[in-house]
């Protein structure tokens, strides 16, 4: 009798399947991690962006009439939230408070924050 | 004699992979959760430091309240802030009984939990005591 020597249909089959099951396992996780960091880079920036421009804000003497940029705010600091713009608005009802807001290019709204002036 | 390979060192790898992946991935969902509601602090500290300066805009009559209302109370009167054309948050304001030249604060400040804020509601309860100027002297946060 001759000895059998390879693996049946069924056994390739079945190897086949479960490589694949893994492997878009693996891949769908790695996209995942991939997803998270960028979304966390851009998390950290708006934070940041937010941060600095309401402590800039703080030094206005008052709310400025109109909307105007933020001061002290560069876009550049920022290259994890593309070309963006910030801007301060005085709040409805007068005070000393201003709203804060990120706008991308196409001028929607990235974040937003309220500060208040000196 | 012709060499049979084997699936075994794929197979392992694969496994390595998807021990490593897996991990990796939930550590990456925490530390994003924890950014959102990050943002969603510091808006909310943002509204507390808007309704603080608004109490010093506008000094209140004589106070009979001696302490804070509890957080779940229906005594704080909330008041809705746009930002961007969205609703960011509210918050509230009760003065307290002070002596004169200075001003005893309860302050709340809360996100409205949509976009601007990432999803997250974020709260914040502060007893605050301020000087004449409005100077913050004393902040200390309620439960």
């Amino acid at each position: 009798m001759t000895r059998r020597c390879g693996f049946t249909l069924v056994e390739v089959t079945v190897a086949l399947v479960v490589l694949a099951l893994g492997a878009a396992a693996v891949t769908a996780a790695l996209l995942g991690v991939g997803r998270s960091a960028h979304e966390a880079q851009r998390l950290g920036a708006e934070l940041a962006a937010l941060e600095n421009a309401a402590e800039a804000v703080r030094r206005l003497p008052a709310p400025p009439p109109r909307e105007r940029p933020c001061p002290g705010l560069r876009a550049a600091d920022y290259p994890e939230l593309g070309a963006f713009r910030c801007v301060v608005r005085p709040l409805p009802g007068g005070g000393r408070g201003v709203e804060v807001v990120l706008l991308d290019g196409a001028s929607r709204v990235l974040a937003a924050t309220v500060g208040v002036t000196r | 004699m012709r060499n049979r390979g084997s699936i075994l060192p794929l197979v392992l790898l694969v496994l390595a992979l998807l021990f490593v992946a897996g991990p990796l991935t939930l550590m990456g969902r925490g530390q994003l959760r924890a950014l959102r509601v990050a943002v969603a602090e510091r808006q909310a500290n943002d509204l507390a430091a808007l309704a603080l300066a608004e109490a010093v805009r506008r000094p209140p009559g004589r106070s009979v309240r001696l302490r804070c209302p509890s957080v779940a109370s229906r005594d704080w009167r909330f008041r809705e802030v746009r930002a961007g054309g969205e609703v960011i948050g509210e918050y509230a304001l009760l003065p307290l009984r002070s002596r004169r030249g200075l001003g005893r604060w309860c302050v709340a400040a809360r996100t409205a939990g949509g976009p601007l804020n990432e999803g997250e509601r974020v709260a914040v309860y502060y007893r605050i005591v301020t000087d004449a100027r409005g100077n913050v002297l004393q902040q200390e946060a309620l439960r």
